[in-house]
């Protein structure tokens, strides 16, 4: 099976392999449910080398726990999780040792250790050590002990550990949680330059603004159920284009837009048009109502809008 | 072999495990500052007993123990253990090896302190001397040494299982204190309350605790109802009994 992995780059004296077309995970038909709760519903999804996938929902949605078996955290009434061609279970996960890195939760340390102690707890190759300490600007505090260390500190630690060994696959689960801006920033850039390496992410956060700037595939779970997955880039092309309008006559112009069939509502930061396949005639008939312009611009479909879309059909369709 | 490594790095890092040594080292000092102007037969015993170093022992070897497992908990590592071994029995066997290595290494030095505590404050005694069961007293500290190392083995199996269906180690360490210290006390209630099936009320886990008087005073059979070897085989039994359904919870516990 490792024979197909095609061996792409080197860093550090440290391999990296790369699957273009083979999936690296394959959660299949997941269930889960503790008594009558049911958590996990019939979960499906893949990943390969190199993908940034951003998990989202509501808080209880089922995240952390799609994480967490994945892991072999807890055990699934029905389905499967393979990693590498290799069955995930609590009981079978030798896979996961040396593949995947992982910050659930809250980052898991022991408060009597110092930073470079905790990272030794992951490997002893010094080399990796370093690399992570200077990728993620931990080298001022490293030496310290960990219950001197800020909640942004231990979170940056939290996602050291999760890389430190270069895994194949790194799950984290809400990451920027705690972390200044500057440090998002370079955690997010950190992790773009990794995944061009082959090195896959899962990701969850509720920071919506900040997760789809980094990751190219999103999956929205709801009451356990993956109600979405797609690429980002399919998600922005399929959406409807909004057009801002910002004028001098917003009262007029809309007047003229609803007797013209637009479909528009006058919102916050203006009048919004959808569906606006051809911009000119649009534009030359409010012109020649005297209506003037002080800003034209679309309106970008961010990912809280596609979330609270999803959730909302998610509900209407359970509801009927 | 990975396993025990990260868990002695987590072991040397932690404060309470050289405290428990110093404390060890402080509380038999003041013992033996005490026993200058004893007479020689209580000198004897005090040295045979390690300056009381084998009680004191077992109570810092019981807190390290409950740690050593509810911290996992406590602070979340669990999660990272799991990950990163085969199974969670494997993290639990590995954590109770590291344990009694400790108490090996306890024991040892609880001797050797012994020995030196002798030296400065009791030198009029000859260790080499017959004591006990016309043995000397140098090898009394040894055989007591080497009775409650053998007794730990159980202890830290119960400690190990409480601090495994707790959410702190406070329930543990508390339960392994009073079982440790008041065994005898527990087994007698247990044996006087079913006399009529003493046959296998004898074999109830605080019995076992007599081990290391039955050794010193023979006359104890007649309380324990047990042989020293059945004593010394109870002890086993039961400390893999207490190993087994400590690692199963220990596993099953939702993380």
């Amino acid at each position: 099976m490792l024979s197909v992995y095609a061996e792409i780059s080197r860093e550090k004296g440290m391999t990296i392999l790369k699957t273009d077309q083979t999936k690296l995970v394959m959660v299949q038909d997941v269930t889960l449910h503790y008594g009558r709760h049911v958590v996990l519903k019939h979960v499906n999804f893949s990943m390969k080398a190199g993908q940034i996938m951003g998990v989202i929902g509501p808080n209880g949605a089922g995240k952390t726990t799609i994480m967490k078996a994945m892991l072999g955290l807890v055990k699934v009434n029905q389905g499967t999780i393979t990693l590498l061609n290799e069955r995930v279970t609590p009981q079978h996960h030798a896979v996961l040792a040396d593949n995947v890195g992982a910050l659930i939760e809250n980052p898991a340390l022991y408060p009597f250790l110092t930073g470079w102690q905790q990272l030794q707890l992951v490997t002893k190759n010094e080399s990796q050590l370093k690399w992570v300490i200077a990728a993620l600007q931990m080298s001022a505090y490293i030496h310290q002990t960990v219950k001197h260390y800020s909640l942004g500190m231990r979170q940056k630690l939290g996602i050291a550990m999760a890389l430190v060994t270069k895994p194949k696959l790194v799950i984290l689960d809400e990451p920027m949680n705690g972390l200044d801006p500057q440090s998002v920033k370079l955690l997010r850039d950190l992790m773009k330059r990794l995944a061009q390496q082959g090195m896959a992410f899962l990701i969850s956060s509720h920071i919506l603004s900040e997760l789809e700037k980094v990751i190219d595939t999103v999956m929205v779970i709801d009451h356990g159920r993956v109600v979405l997955q797609t690429a980002m880039q399919d998600l922005q092309q399929n959406q409807q284009q909004k057009l801002v309008l910002q004028t001098t006559a917003d009262a007029q112009a809309l007047t003229w837009l609803q007797r013209h069939h637009y479909a528009c509502s006058q919102q916050a930061d203006g009048l919004v048009v959808m569906g606006v396949t051809s911009l000119t005639p649009l534009l030359a008939g409010l012109i020649a109502q005297g209506v003037q312009f002080t800003y034209i611009g679309e309106q970008a479909v961010d990912l809280e809008t596609i979330l609270l879309r999803q959730l909302g059909q998610s509900v209407r369709g359970e509801l009927e | 072999m990975k396993l025990l490594r990260l868990e002695c790095l987590k072991l040397r890092a932690k404060r309470s495990t050289w405290g428990c040594i110093v404390l060890l080292i402080l509380l038999m000092s003041g013992i033996a500052i005490t026993t200058t102007q004893s007479t020689l037969s209580d000198q004897r015993f005090n040295v045979a007993s390690a300056y009381v170093g084998f009680q004191w022992l077992m109570m810092l070897l019981i807190v390290v123990a409950a740690s050593c497992v509810s911290m996992e908990f406590e602070y979340g590592t669990i999660k990272q253990l799991a990950v990163q071994a085969k199974s969670r029995w494997q993290v639990y066997l590995t954590k109770f090896e590291l344990i009694l290595s400790y108490s090996l290494l306890l024991h040892i030095l609880t001797v050797l302190v012994t020995l030196g505590l002798q030296l400065i404050f009791n030198p009029r005694l000859n260790v080499l001397a017959r004591y006990h069961h016309q043995l000397s007293l140098l090898t009394n500290l040894g055989i007591n040494a080497g009775l409650d190392l053998y007794g730990s083995l159980m202890i830290i199996g119960l400690v190990f299982l409480l601090a495994s269906s707790g959410h702190n180690s406070a329930v543990a360490i508390s339960v392994g204190v009073v079982v440790c210290f008041s065994g005898e006390g527990l087994s007698s209630l247990v044996l006087n309350t079913f006399k009529t099936v003493t046959f296998l009320t004898r074999w109830n886990p605080f019995n076992m605790m007599c081990l290391q008087e039955q050794y010193a005073n023979r006359d104890y059979q007649d309380v324990t109802h047990l042989t020293l070897g059945q004593l010394a085989a109870g002890k086993l039994i039961w400390a893999v009994i207490f190993v087994g359904v400590g690692a199963w919870l220990f596993s099953k516990r939702r993380i």
